[in-house]
């Protein structure tokens, strides 16, 4: 619909499109330069305005959404155009920590709700006409603002053009997170393993579109998304590039470790002491024996006691407030793993067992992708558990199987290591 | 940017091969028929002289493999790949039927065979799926670690034997008469358990160059490690242990200790290796099964060879199950067959030109 040279007109449109909508205000007022004209606005999206910064829009639709997008609109009498005029925007939070990717190195920044702080953020470390920001509108109902960034020489354009298609595609009420994003352009949700690398460091994104890759950002989330993404993405972490390379790499080689073990120690412990005891010297064999004495239930059992005990008291202290949560962590840790032993619960090898599995996931950088092994995990201790060392096997070849089998975007998941050409493989 | 098109460069043809094969290598030849010593030694030599010769007669058929029907005619090429599928059923039963014996005898004794065999299948269900890049994709990443992990353990053995043992040098300078039967009868067993690769040339066509480079390098590579575990064998328990222990390969890290006081004995691992290579060779039987019914056009779902693969791992005739006579079926009936097929397609083919 085009806009009307009457301000009556616009205004009727727009009074009867947004009845009942008492946060959207309009308001009358005759101004020296203009004349007579009508602003529209979302409350608390305005505290002044200047008529400085006046961009035309030709459409009563695109009005509709720039007024949504939390824009003040001018109307004009005798104008066949809307004006948008830059006000502050919706209520959001500012530049914070980021808390998910803390580093000892490197800029504290990170992500903040605003699509457009988030790429400014971005745009302040690569200042180069050759990032380029694709925007667009996601959510028949949310008009959520989605940000496509990427580096023009650098990405690939049958990427881009999948990455763009596959976001066309989604058809959805509302978009209030990137995770919404994350599922629905996912190629296949049979697999714990994400496909898309989260972030909330405006660096890191930066580091990852020189590399090629593509950042989205949508609006209202702290969490842009990577892509394509293989499982190396996952166990770097953003301040490899500033330490050290040798540093880096023993890092790296150090949570690949313990990527292993949060996923296989549990179960390989089972295999071990259930299976297999000619495997250990006999006096391992027997401090582990005396650590059990008296404890009334299976080790499979003790296991997962102990396992799900500490994934409520991870749960725990993720929901609970600030300075709450670590002292949920140490309460659970510390005094329910000792009483435990002390009440012949459970051994304190099994502790020690639990605490190491944990400690191997914290390691990995990335939440989610350390969730999948988290998950894993419980497979492993079944497998181990009653078919032994086979089991662990067969656990770890259907891994591989399973792994070799994901893709990201076309691009294998094992990549560098499954590459065409070493030495295209570059840091 | 990488594509899904169904192809795999020769490095990944490389891997698979050699990861494919591995295993039955190491586990099943030595110490079989006259693989052992310096005996067995020989017949690599000699198993290697002619796979450079068949090879290169595979890579030169694989084209006529793309014509099937042109070369060998609708029935031809349909009596063909189900002769093709059928090796594979066996051999994968065989194949399952050998892990679930030495999982009974060093992993979980007395477990169920429909229970551990049905357990292997489904591990192997996905390996099994014909996609090249995915199997070559797990190729590439599992070799450096399993492989560099089997030489790495015979490396341990090895230095512990000729440090510890008094009677290694003795046992590796025992002298084993040799013939020309024995010679031929041994690289004939290594060319026909080679049976596994032949299979290749329904896939080369959607190889990238260096074919016969990498088909030879991975048979050359599958040969070295043969030839360290078969001399490592002989000076580890002489010819007349080595005749007699079945598939001695599996204990060969029985004694063999390490040091740091953490792990008592290693064979566990080492077993826990040969196992990961047996099932790779299982879904290697699987995936070209799945292959070839394609490529014939034979309307066979996915589940259905592993099905198969299971019933016949499990039958009990009166010479056994499929792991006594399964040798006897790759000596004297699937190898000269095939070979037999070889000879036609590649007499066709060059008739038909393609």
């Amino acid at each position: 619909m085009s806009i009307s040279k009457e301000l009556n007109v616009n205004k009727a449109y727009m009074e009867s499109l947004m009845e009942k909508c008492a946060d959207i205000h309009l308001r009358e007022y005759t101004a020296p330069a203009l004349g007579r004209c009508l602003v529209v606005y979302v409350e608390t999206t305005i505290n002044t305005f200047e008529l400085s910064d006046l961009k035309p829009i030709g459409t009563m639709d695109e009005t509709v959404q720039t007024l949504l997008a939390g824009n003040v609109i001018l109307f004009c009498q005798g104008k066949e155009v809307a004006y948008k005029v830059a006000s502050q925007g919706y209520p959001r939070m500012g530049v914070t920590e980021s808390n998910m990717e803390k580093v000892l190195r490197g800029s504290k920044e990170g992500f903040s709700d605003s699509v457009k702080m988030n790429v400014a953020l971005v745009r302040k470390r690569l200042r180069t006409p050759a990032m380029k920001v694709e925007e667009s509108f996601m959510g028949e109902f949310s008009n959520t603002s989605v940000s496509i960034v990427y580096m023009e020489d650098r990405v690939s354009p049958e990427l881009l053009e999948q990455v763009k298609e596959r976001l066309r595609q989604i058809r959805i009420d509302g978009i209030m997170d990137s995770g919404d994003i994350e599922h629905l352009a996912e190629e296949s949700w049979y697999s714990p393993f994400p496909r898309f690398q989260t972030t909330q460091r405006p660096d890191r994104a930066a580091q990852e579109l020189l590399h090629g890759r593509i950042l989205i950002i949508s609006d209202n989330s702290p969490v842009g998304l990577l892509l394509p993404t293989t499982l190396h993405n996952f166990m770097e972490a953003s301040e490899d590039s500033y330490n050290r390379r040798e540093i880096a790499l023993f890092t790296k080689g150090l949570r690949y470790i313990a990527l292993f073990l949060a996923a296989t120690l549990s179960g390989l412990y089972l295999a071990v002491t259930t299976f297999h005891t000619q495997l250990l010297p006999t006096h391992l064999l027997l401090s582990f024996a005396a650590a059990r004495q008296g404890v009334p239930f299976s080790s499979l059992m003790e296991i997962i006691i102990m396992e799900l005990a500490f994934e409520l008291i991870r749960e725990a202290g993720i929901r609970m407030p600030g300075p709450l949560g670590g002292t949920i962590g140490i309460v659970g840790g510390l005094i329910i793993g000792d009483a435990a032993v002390g009440a012949n619960l459970v051994s304190s090898i099994v502790v020690i067992l639990v605490a190491l599995t944990a400690l191997g996931s914290f390691a990995i950088p990335n939440d989610e992708f350390a969730s999948a092994f988290r998950l894993l995990k419980y497979v492993f201790i079944f497998l181990g558990s009653f078919l032994g060392l086979f089991g662990i096997i067969i656990g770890i070849f259907v891994l591989l199987e399973h792994l070799a089998g994901l893709s990201s975007f076309h691009i294998p998941y094992l990549m560098p290591y499954v590459c065409k050409e070493r030495k295209d493989v570059c840091d | 940017m990488f594509a899904i098109n169904d192809r795999i460069t020769a490095r990944q043809l490389y891997y698979q091969i050699v990861m494919s094969m591995v295993g039955v290598f190491l586990v099943f030849l030595p110490g079989y028929h006259y693989i052992y010593g310096w005996v067995g030694a020989g017949c690599c030599l000699g198993a290697f002289l002619v796979w450079i010769f068949y090879s290169f007669f595979l890579v030169r058929i694989s084209s006529s493999h793309g014509h099937l029907e042109k070369v060998l005619g609708t029935w031809g090429k349909k009596a063909y790949g189900t002769w093709m599928i059928l090796f594979f059923i066996v051999t994968g039963a065989f194949l399952t039927s050998l892990i679930y014996e030495v999982i009974g005898t060093h992993f979980v004794t007395g477990a169920s065979p429909y229970v551990i065999h049905a357990v292997i299948l489904l591990a192997c269900v996905m390996a099994g799926i014909p996609q090249i890049q995915r199997r070559g994709r797990m190729a590439e990443v599992c070799f450096p670690i399993l492989v560099g992990l089997v030489v790495l353990l015979l490396a341990v053995s090895c230095w512990q034997q000729i440090k510890q043992s008094n009677t290694f040098a003795l046992y590796l300078r025992q002298e084993i008469q040799i013939d020309a039967n024995r010679f031929i009868g041994g690289v004939y067993v290594l060319f026909a358990v080679s049976a596994g690769l032949w299979g290749l040339p329904f896939l080369l066509n959607n190889v990238k160059d260096k074919r016969w480079k990498s088909i030879l390098s991975a048979y050359g590579t599958l040969l070295l490690l043969l030839l360290a575990v078969l001399l490592l064998l002989q000076g580890s328990y002489g010819t007349r242990q080595v005749q007699e222990r079945k598939w001695p390969v599996v204990s060969l890290m029985g004694g063999v200790r390490i040091p740091g006081g953490f792990v008592f004995r290693i064979d566990p691992l080492w077993i826990g290796i040969l196992l990961l290579l047996l099932l790779f060779s299982v879904g290697s039987t699987l995936f070209y099964g799945n292959y070839i019914a394609g490529v014939i056009e034979v309307n066979l779902k996915w589940y259905w060879i592993p099905v198969i693969v299971y019933i016949v791992s499990l039958v009990q005739t009166n010479m056994g199950s499929i792991r006594d006579y399964y040798d006897q079926l790759l000596l004297y009936i699937f190898c000269p067959v095939m070979v037999l097929f070889h000879l036609i397609i590649g007499w066709r083919g060059r008739k038909h030109r393609v």
